[in-house]
C-alpha cells in the first residue's frame, strides 16, 4: 500500500502541482519530485484518460461519477472534482481503496495555502483571444506551506 | 448614533473582512498607478463590469486571479504605502468611538490605558485576540507584539520567504494606520511603524510625544 | 435538512464572527477614499469596487464549497437559492429574497435585506451636485464578488444594482441575469 504520486488540474486542462513520492525509508519534504512533471506526455495523458473516463461514466450512468480507475493491477488512480473543475488525483498501489476523504481534504489544504493566501494566484495560465498565455513564475502552485502541508498530511496517512 | 441602536450587536464572518483586506493592497496598487499615469489612462466615462479575460489594470500581467500586480515596483512607492495606511487610519479614527463605548467599564485615563485599550478591545474586536506583548520605555514610545499576526499569517508566496517578508511588510501599514488613528481620535499624535520580527510574529513600534 | 437550515447551522457552529461595524466602516472607508482618489469620477469608483469584488469572488468560492459541501445544480433557480440561503448567509449573514424571475428562469432579482452589514448605518453625503445618488452604486463590490464567484462554476451571469436604499429608492435589488454555462475546456489537440 503506497501512495506515488499526488496531480491537480485546473478549469485549464493545464497540471497545476505534481507531487511525485519516491519510497526511501526516511519521510520529508525533498523525499522525490516537486513540480518536475506538468507538462510532460503522463501528465496529459493522464488528463486525457480522465476527462475521456469523466464523460463516457457520464453518459453511461448519468449520476455516476467517476472516484478511482485502475490500469492493470499495478496503479490504482483516485479522482475528485470541485465545483470550480479543479480535479485533484492521487496515484496510489492497487490495494487502496477509497480516498475521496482524502481528496476531499487535499481540497481543504488547496482553499487555506493557496485561494486564501493572497500572494498565490488563483488563475494559472489563462486564454486571451483563445491563446494561452504562461505566466512566469505562477503557472504551477509552489509555495512551502502547501506544499509541506500536504507532503506532511499524505504522509501520516497509513497507507503510504 | 442612539444608544439602542449600539446596544444590538450584529456579527459577519470575519473571514469576509479578511477578503476584504487582502484586496486593499492590490486596489492601493491600482488606484495609485491610474493616478500617477493619468494622461495615459482614460477617464471613466461608463461601469464596466470585470470578466475573466479583461485586464484591471495596465500593470503588466494583472488579469483577475493573478498576484501579478503585487510584482509592480510600484509596491513599494511611498504614494501606494500611504494609501494603505489611511485606509487604515479612516477605520482607527472610526472603529474608536464604537468600541470606546462598548468596551464600557474600564475608564481611560492615561496613554497607557489606551495602548491598554488598544492591545485588548481593538484587537479582540479585529482578530478576535488580544496582542501578545506590551512594553513601554515611559517616555511616549511603546512596543506592541502580537506573535500570531492574522492579517499576513496566511501569506505565503511561490517565490519564497524574502518575497513573503516584502509583501508582507506593505500589508503591515494598514494596522498601522488604524492604530494611528485610534490614537489620533484621543487627541494624540502618534508615529507608527510595523516590523516582521519573526514571521508571524509582528511588533509595532509607536512613538508619541507623550511622556508617562 | 433544507438549505435554510443548512446555512444556519453553518453560521451558528462553524463560523468564526466579528463585529459587522469592524466591516461596514472598512467598506466606508475604502469607498469614501476611492471618491477622493477619483475626483468623484463614481464610475471610476464602481469600477474598482467591481473589480475588488472580482477578485474576491474567484477565491471566495473555494472557501464557500468547502465549507457547504455543495455540488453542483442543476438549475439556475437551485443556484440562486444557493446564492442567498447560503452564501449570503454565511458570509454576510443576511439573506436576501428573490423575486421577479423571467419566464426562461435565467434572470431574477435579489433583494437585499436592509439593513446589511454593507450599509448600515450609511448615508450618502447630501452635495450640490447630484451626481453621486446618480451614478455611485455603493455596494457594487457585491456585483464583482457574485460575477467572479459564478465565473469559476461555469456560470457567466451579468449581476447589477438596479436600486438602491442609500439613493433614495425603496429597497436595494440586484439583478442577476445567466448568460450561458461555460462548456468545459478541453485539452488543446482534442476534439
Amino acid at each position: 500500500m503506497t501512495i506515488y504520486s499526488f496531480f491537480i488540474f485546473d478549469r485549464h486542462c493545464n497540471c497545476i502541482y505534481n507531487r511525485e513520492f519516491t519510497q526511501t525509508s526516511a519521510a520529508g519534504v525533498n523525499n522525490g519530485l516537486i513540480n518536475k512533471n506538468n507538462t510532460s506526455h503522463s501528465s496529459k495523458l493522464l488528463f486525457g484518460i480522465i476527462y475521456s473516463l469523466k464523460s463516457l461514466s457520464a453518459k453511461l450512468i448519468s449520476e455516476n461519477e467517476l472516484t478511482s480507475f485502475t490500469l492493470g493491477q499495478s496503479f490504482r488512480f483516485h479522482f475528485w472534482e470541485s465545483v470550480t473543475s479543479y480535479k485533484f488525483v492521487v496515484v496510489t498501489g492497487y490495494d487502496v481503496d477509497d480516498m475521496q476523504q482524502v481528496l476531499v481534504r487535499l481540497h481543504q489544504y488547496f482553499v487555506d495555502c493557496v485561494a486564501s493566501n493572497g500572494l498565490t494566484p488563483v488563475e494559472f495560465k489563462w486564454s486571451a483571444n483563445g491563446e494561452k498565455l504562461d505566466n512566469v513564475g505562477y503557472s504551477v502552485i509552489c509555495n512551502n506551506s502547501f506544499v509541506e502541508e500536504t507532503d506532511q498530511y499524505l504522509q501520516s496517512l497509513s497507507i503510504y | 448614533m442612539s444608544e439602542e441602536i449600539l446596544d444590538r450587536q450584529t456579527y459577519v464572518n470575519s473571514r469576509s473582512l479578511d477578503f476584504l483586506l487582502q484586496e486593499l493592497i492590490p486596489t492601493s496598487i491600482r488606484v495609485s498607478h491610474k493616478l500617477m499615469n493619468s494622461q495615459q489612462s482614460s477617464v471613466e466615462e461608463q461601469d464596466v463590469p470585470t470578466t475573466i479575460d479583461q485586464q484591471l489594470s495596465s500593470i503588466e500581467g494583472d488579469l483577475p486571479g493573478t498576484v501579478n500586480v503585487l510584482d509592480s515596483s510600484l509596491i513599494h512607492n511611498d504614494e501606494v504605502t500611504i494609501r494603505v495606511e489611511n485606509y487604515g487610519y479612516n477605520l482607527g479614527v472610526k472603529i474608536a468611538e464604537v468600541l470606546l463605548y462598548r468596551a464600557g467599564g474600564n475608564k481611560i485615563v492615561d496613554i497607557l490605558d489606551i495602548m491598554k485599550f488598544v492591545c485588548r478591545d481593538v484587537w479582540k474586536c479585529l482578530y478576535n485576540k488580544q496582542m501578545d506583548n506590551l512594553r513601554t520605555n515611559h517616555r511616549g514610545t511603546f512596543v506592541l507584539v502580537d506573535t500570531n499576526y492574522k492579517l499576513i499569517s496566511a501569506l505565503n508566496s511561490p517565490h519564497g520567504m524574502q518575497d513573503t517578508l516584502s509583501k508582507a511588510k506593505v500589508y503591515m501599514w494598514f494596522p498601522c494606520g488604524v492604530i494611528r488613528g485610534i490614537l489620533s481620535n484621543f487627541g494624540i499624535e502618534a508615529n507608527v511603524t510595523a516590523e516582521i520580527t519573526q514571521f508571524p510574529s509582528v511588533t509595532f513600534n509607536i512613538h508619541t510625544a507623550i511622556n508617562n | 435538512m433544507s438549505r435554510k437550515a443548512v446555512g444556519d447551522d453553518i453560521w451558528k457552529n462553524n463560523v468564526e464572527k466579528i463585529n459587522s461595524e469592524l466591516f461596514t466602516l472598512t467598506y466606508g472607508s475604502v469607498v469614501a477614499q476611492l471618491c477622493r482618489d477619483f475626483n468623484n469620477n463614481y464610475h471610476e469608483v464602481n469600477n474598482q469596487l467591481d473589480k475588488m469584488g472580482y477578485n474576491i469572488g474567484l477565491r471566495l468560492i473555494e472557501e464557500f464549497l468547502a465549507k457547504t459541501g455543495v455540488r453542483r445544480c442543476q438549475t439556475f433557480k437551485e443556484t440562486s437559492e444557493v446564492i442567498s440561503k447560503l452564501g449570503f448567509k454565511i458570509f454576510l449573514n443576511i439573506q436576501p429574497t428573490i423575486e421577479n424571475w423571467s419566464a426562461d428562469g435565467k434572470s431574477c432579482s435579489l433583494i437585499l435585506p436592509e439593513p446589511n452589514p454593507l450599509t448600515e448605518f450609511v448615508e450618502l453625503p447630501i452635495t450640490a451636485d447630484d451626481k453621486i445618488a446618480k451614478e455611485l452604486w455603493y455596494s457594487q463590490i457585491l456585483c464583482g464578488v457574485l460575477r467572479g464567484a459564478l465565473q469559476m462554476v461555469q456560470l457567466d451571469c451579468d449581476v447589477q444594482f438596479v436600486k438602491d436604499v442609500l439613493r433614495g429608492d425603496d429597497r436595494t435589488e440586484l439583478r442577476l441575469k445567466l448568460n450561458k454555462i461555460l462548456k468545459d475546456e478541453v485539452p488543446a489537440g482534442e476534439d
